[in-house]
């Protein structure tokens, strides 16, 4: 099970979704899923993610479990 | 949102085209004759989507090639079984009855036909759950 912080980078940052989406050129769906835990990004993906919020991988996803 | 669009576009072209061609094989043994224009509508719809595919540049959302590889799997093994068993029938010597030609084409088109609206409702499912 994956434990994600971007909701919480995001809001931090007064990013929507969408802005997100288009900033790591997926659609909003998969942020929605990210957020949820509901799918496993590729590296590039969680990478780009990291990147948009100036941090690491690391401190984005957590595996639980 | 267009990525995703144009993909569960692409998926419902598909299942109509396949009912659409299904539909015109059980009728041609009929009276009624399917229209030329109504296969140039096909045709034409079909380039457009093409046309539409090529302007975005092909899919680029991961979530959206996770899920129709998985999907496509999926239909994969329906494709195996259900044409597996339609050669099992064909070459069985214990069978006394004949299997026209017509039949073996209606149940193969039956078979895509099915194929394309499990894959539709397969990528609505998987991308409202997410994987």
């Amino acid at each position: 099970m994956l434990n994600t912080k971007i909701k919480e980078y995001r809001e931090k940052k007064s990013m929507s979704q969408n802005e997100l989406a288009k900033l790591v050129g997926v659609r909003r769906e998969t942020i929605v899923h990210l957020e949820n835990g509901r799918y496993n990004p590729s590296l590039k993906l969680a990478m780009d993610i990291a990147k948009v919020f100036d941090t690491t991988v690391e401190d984005l996803f957590e595996f639980i479990g | 949102m267009k990525v995703k669009m144009n993909t569960k576009l692409r998926l419902v072209m598909e299942v109509i085209t396949v009912l659409y061609l299904f539909l015109s094989a059980l009728l041609q043994n009929s009276d009624f004759n399917i229209p030329l224009l109504l296969t140039l509508i096909w045709s034409v719809i079909w380039f457009l989507i093409f046309l539409q595919g090529k302007r975005l540049g092909g899919i680029k959302d991961e979530l959206i090639i996770s899920i129709l590889s998985k999907i496509n799997g999926i239909v994969v093994y329906f494709f195996i079984f259900a044409i597996g068993t339609l050669c099992v029938f064909l070459i069985t010597p214990y069978n006394s009855f004949f299997i026209s030609k017509v039949t073996i084409g209606i149940y193969l088109m039956l078979i895509l036909l099915i194929a394309t609206v499990v894959r539709l409702l397969l990528f609505i499912y998987y991308d409202k759950k997410g994987m």
